[in-house]
């Protein structure tokens, strides 16, 4: 089945990763001394929506393209936006990057996937 | 996008979310009102120094004296005419120098010390923060590693059974010891090249908010005998005051108690505190050494009481603690009904010139001068006194009839200058209204004009004032803040809070500089606030470039006065220069709020601080640039919108400036030419004194101390930190 196949491919693998790099790297700024963000509200808000990156990452694999996945992208999306914009002010330029490799997680998603919806019409 | 654009494009966002400006003012939800006793043991100071160096000995003392009279002072300044009820605008008397006697003949004594030292709060007895080494340079300084820390331990973010802790010390080189004061009232001696702890002495004072909503401490004070005698104790003493009026002074070799000063190694300074008792002496600033004399202020509690003890600064031999000589500087005749224009910080000396030359803080209360409509011409001032008589060379009134709480709050900073081919023996004076005074310092006389200008003189709501007709204006420097014209709204705060800043900006009111408070409408626009301008790290200066650095805050805040019944059914909390505060004995109690908007961000235009230097020969600005960035809950902001600053900077031979001071608890090197960052490291919580630069067996060392003030944000801390090049 088509749906089979796509499902068991690694769409979002990067998406997963790179929100659990940054989520790794918001919990090292945070607990660590002296990286000028230790224990502050602003590292604690980046180590969640790292996490809640990952989750949904996790989640687009799983679900069949419908509503639900566009609705996911979407808030991957902001979150990565939210949660890059929240990095550059909090000064963790790792976790900038590990967003930038969400977003190419996100757009290696959205393009897979109309790859796989292109050739189920062909087929 | 370039960096700048990114920032423009997410501030909005980040504001939002952050709430950020409520940090670059933030009211310390935790710090007690002054005067409200707090439950404290005061044997819980069981915090020793930990990280790299472990608590030592620790030696006991406890002890209290009971008061004797006060010497008679000769120093008072005369009482008021005999047309006292029809007081004049004091700006007449006082435009020039009051000046006691002539031109002083030097000793010899050279006011840069020939040898690097740092013994003293502020560097060097002349306030020059300068140090004539040259290892660490421009060229090397981003090679600067922490080469030891310690956490003493002495900390409390005043969640707990203990007041907030204020950590304002500059530590101390001398003896080869590093000597350091903390909040908790105890003395830690260093070694200056690993942290490791050579003594330790508890004070054991009640740590408790006497006189302060928090526990400050300024660091520790080092004296020497001249011509030292063999195996006896205390020929060279640290002294260390307490917030209940205590000075303790202990061998500088073992930290016991010496025998011969005061009590058994402590003073009661508040044995002289017998005019008004209403509150302690507390003595949180280190006394200043020089020669046989300690000298002495004290600080107070003039936000909540008009009646308060009078200010007094005290000569005591540095051996023995007996009183040499003493100085008011309130006329005898309103000493009851006014009070502190007193010294609670730093104070630098001349000893060639043998004076000592003191900040004099406002009278009491801050905000309403009713009670004190005659003349006070020491009060608000830089006062000269002779080192050994303690009587008056020459005085300087910054703010006439002081009712913004401008106390001068900084030792000003005594330069050697070359100006038009002449040299003079100068005096800057940092002040909270960002006005840099230079002055002669033998005679107090203006270097570059000091002009009496006209200012506003209120709208006639606020009973019994008197205002002063005009205040000095310095034409060089430059005004380190623009207070020629209201501050400009900051349009995305406004924009963000749908116009709200813009409202509360025309409901001020606002008549130029020194506006008086009053009982209209949201009050008045301050600006600069009481925390604004320069503070009590003042002005650094280099001797070889003729150089002065100085860092600002710009805060704006509102004042408003309350008539008393008002005042009781809407008073609230307050906080670290923020809130409600009572004005006992006067007829109305105040407020001060930040003017900020409903999310909490600054209704003002950034930048919220910045660094300057100035070019001595010419009195210009050399250069200026943001200082630090704000933080908020992490996020740092832009550097390019500043920070607001407390604490201050250290120069270099070599060239360099040293400084803490920023919210986001940096310490930073920059280039004294150019004002180019050439290196910066975290801390836990920002550096609010000046560093300090020694060196010890040939190495190099610069010492932050992270201690932090809720007037910056709610963060505190206990770290010492201490940096060199490695080596080779």
């Amino acid at each position: 089945m088509a749906h089979s196949r796509s499902a068991s491919r690694p769409r979002s693998i990067l998406i997963v990763l790179g929100a659990l790099v940054g989520a790794a790297i918001a919990i090292w700024n945070f607990v660590t001394p002296l990286t000028g963000v230790t224990g502050t509200f602003g590292a604690g808000l980046v180590i969640a929506s790292s996490v809640l990156i990952a989750l949904a990452g996790i989640v687009i694999q799983l679900t069949e393209p419908g509503a639900i996945r566009t609705i996911l992208r979407v808030l991957v999306a902001l979150g990565l936006l939210g949660t890059a914009a929240a990095a550059y002010f909090l000064h963790e330029w790792w976790l900038i990057a590990a967003m930038g490799v969400v977003l190419i997680g996100l757009i290696y998603d959205i393009a897979s996937s109309r790859g796989a919806r292109s050739k189920g019409a062909y087929a | 996008m370039n960096r700048k654009t990114v920032s423009l494009a997410f501030a909005l966002a980040f504001f939002a979310a952050a709430g950020y400006a409520q940090d670059t003012t933030a009211t310390d939800s935790t710090a007690t009102d002054s005067g409200t006793a707090t439950s404290t043991d005061s044997s819980s100071t069981d915090t020793g120094t930990s990280a790299t160096t472990d608590t030592g000995t620790t030696s006991d003392t406890s002890t209290d004296q009971q008061a004797d009279n006060p010497a008679a002072n000769e120093n008072a300044p005369p009482g008021p005419d005999a047309n006292a009820d029809q007081p004049k605008p004091v700006a007449d008397s006082v435009a020039q120098p009051m000046l006691a006697s002539g031109p002083r003949e030097r000793n010899g004594t050279p006011l840069v010390p020939e040898q690097p030292v740092w013994n003293s709060f502020h560097g060097q007895l002349s306030a020059q923060k300068y140090s004539p080494l040259t290892q660490i340079n421009p060229d090397n300084v981003g090679d600067l590693e922490k080469v030891w820390q310690v956490h003493t331990g002495d900390v409390s973010d005043g969640s707990g059974d203990k007041p907030a802790t204020v950590w304002s010390a500059t530590p101390i080189f001398a003896n080869d010891t590093l000597y350091i004061g903390t909040p908790f009232y105890r003395v830690l001696a260093l070694d200056p090249a690993t942290g490791e702890q050579k003594w330790a002495f508890d004070t054991k004072s009640k740590l408790e908010a006497l006189t302060q909503p928090a526990l400050k401490n300024r660091g520790v004070a080092y004296w020497q005998a001249e011509n030292p005698v063999a195996g006896k104790v205390c020929q060279k003493i640290v002294y260390i005051g307490t917030m209940d009026a205590q000075l303790f002074a202990l061998d500088a070799d073992t930290g016991k108690p010496c025998p011969d000063f005061g009590d058994d190694g402590v003073l009661n300074v508040d044995k002289w505190n017998t005019v008004n008792d209403s509150f302690p002496l507390s003595v949180l600033q280190p006394p200043t050494v020089a020669g046989n004399h300690l000298i002495l202020g004290w600080a107070g509690q003039d936000w909540e009481s008009a009646e308060a003890p009078p200010g007094a600064v005290f000569s005591v031999d540095a051996q023995t603690g007996e009183l040499q000589w003493s100085f008011e500087t309130l006329p005898e005749n309103i000493r009851r009904k006014t009070g502190t224009a007193n010294v609670w910080t730093a104070m630098s000396v001349d000893p060639g010139l043998n004076m000592v030359y003191l900040p004099v803080a406002s009278p009491s209360p801050n905000y309403w001068g009713g009670n004190r409509t005659e003349q006070i011409p020491y009060a608000t001032s830089t006062t000269a006194l002779d080192l050994d008589t303690g009587k008056v060379v020459w005085s300087r009134q910054w703010v006439h009839h002081d009712i913004w709480d401008y106390d001068i709050n900084s030792a000003p900073t005594l330069m050697d200058i070359t100006v038009d081919g002449k040299e003079i023996p100068a005096l800057m004076q940092g002040t909270k209204m960002g006005f840099l005074f230079v002055v002669n310092r033998e005679t107090g006389e203006d270097v570059w004009p000091i002009e009496e200008r006209p200012v506003p003189q209120g709208d006639g709501t606020v009973k019994g004032e008197v205002y002063a007709k005009t205040q000095p204006f310095p034409t060089k420097p430059a005004p380190l803040l623009d207070q020629s014209k209201k501050p400009e709204v900051w349009g995305i705060a406004d924009l963000v809070s749908g116009g709200a800043c813009s409202k509360l900006f025309d409901n001020l009111t606002y008549e130029g500089m020194y506006t008086p408070p009053t009982t209209k409408g949201e009050g008045t626009l301050a600006y600069p606030d009481s925390a604004g301008g320069v503070q009590w790290g003042g002005v650094a200066f280099d001797p070889d470039a003729q150089i002065a650095v100085v860092n600002t805050s710009h805060i704006v805040q509102y004042i408003k006065l309350w008539e008393r019944q008002d005042y009781e059914q809407n008073a609230g909390g307050s906080g670290n220069e923020n809130g409600f505060y009572p004005q006992k004995g006067a007829p109305y109690g105040m407020s001060l709020g930040n003017a900020l908007n409903s999310l909490g961000m600054p209704c003002w235009k950034p930048p919220f601080g910045e660094l300057v230097a100035i070019d001595m020969h010419t009195g210009d600005v050399k250069w200026r640039k943001p200082l630090g960035s704000s933080q908020k809950y992490g996020f740092f902001m832009p550097e390019s919108m500043g920070s607001p600053t407390i604490g201050g900077p250290a120069v270099t031979k070599s060239g360099l400036i040293f400084i803490g001071a920023t919210m986001d608890a940096k310490a930073r090197a920059y280039d004294i030419q150019t004002g180019k960052e050439l290196w910066s490291s975290q801390l836990e919580a920002p550096v609010v004194a000046n560093p300090a630069i020694y060196e010890y067996k040939g190495r190099e060392y610069v010492a932050f101390i992270s201690g932090g003030n809720s007037i910056l944000k709610p963060t505190v801390g206990d770290m010492v930190a201490v940096y060199a090049l490695p080596e080779n």
